[in-house]
């Protein structure tokens, strides 16, 4: 199971991930993270506090959206990554490329004033 | 010692039931947690392309897929058996994955991934039979990284 929901505050917005992103749920995460693209707001967290799994077709997704965003001038952070998560977007550099924070309120805190 | 052994079909719907045998048998390993993750989904990853890319699309569920869990105070090996077109993961050639990913291309992931997290990646191919891939990981390599922050 998995849910991706978003809250807009301010410049920016928060997107919670929930559950896993097994082969199950790809599809539904890849409509997920297509949908974001439609928000107001161009910097973006990631709350992955609660997301438990991602498989490596999910891991592909989010680099094709981050390239989209990034080429429609966005920023994404990654927030609150469990450490099995973590490891795998370290497998091809995604939390480099991004920066992972330990919470959304770092995020938020290092992004003050920009 | 933990050992399960597993058949399924060659049909995605079936890595559900994948995932459950190896979630029970790393449940009774020494390894972390974040381990016992990341090994469910080396397997996972395995399995998928086999499913994926092994059988031609009109024998999707005709075939199977035969897997062997086992783990113990010191590894977790898991032993995947199929039928399907020869495919050796060791050899495939992922030169460098930043350039990789910088360029869109997001094939190629799933075995960069085993490959990451598995010490051991041993395949054989038995002519005109079968593909077997034989995975290990040690608890001992895989708590000196912990220790190492890796």
């Amino acid at each position: 199971m998995l849910s991706v929901t978003s809250e807009v505050r301010g410049a920016h917005a928060v997107v919670h991930l929930v559950g896993q992103v097994q082969s199950e749920e790809n599809e539904a995460f890849a409509a997920g993270l297509a949908g974001l693209l439609g928000l107001s707001a161009r910097r973006l967290i990631l709350d992955c506090s609660d997301l438990d799994y991602l498989n490596s077709r999910g891991l592909g997704d989010l680099l094709s959206f981050y390239q989209e965003l990034k080429a429609r001038g966005g920023e994404l952070a990654v927030a609150g990554a469990r450490p099995a998560v973590l490891k795998v977007m370290g497998v091809v550099g995604l939390d480099r490329f991004l920066g992972a924070y330990p919470s959304v309120e770092a995020v938020e805190q290092a992004w003050a004033g920009r | 010692m933990v050992h399960r052994e597993l058949v399924v079909p060659n049909d995605t719907q079936y890595l559900a039931t994948v995932r459950e045998e190896v979630t029970k048998v790393v449940e009774q390993s020494a390894f972390a947690p974040r381990d016992r993750k990341l090994l469910i989904l080396a397997v996972d990853e395995a399995v998928t392309n086999i499913m994926e890319h092994a059988y031609d699309n009109d024998l999707e569920g005709e075939l199977d897929v035969e897997l062997i869990l086992e783990a113990d105070a010191t590894r977790f090996e898991v032993i995947i058996r199929d039928s399907g077109k020869e495919f050796d993961p060791s050899s495939v050639d992922i030169p460098d994955i930043a350039k990789h990913v910088s360029k869109g291309q997001k094939h190629g992931l799933g075995i960069f991934m085993i490959r990451q997290i598995m010490d051991e990646i041993n395949y054989t191919y038995i002519h005109g039979e079968k593909n077997q891939l034989q995975m290990i990981k040690y608890v001992d390599r895989a708590k000196r990284r912990e220790a190492g922050g890796r």
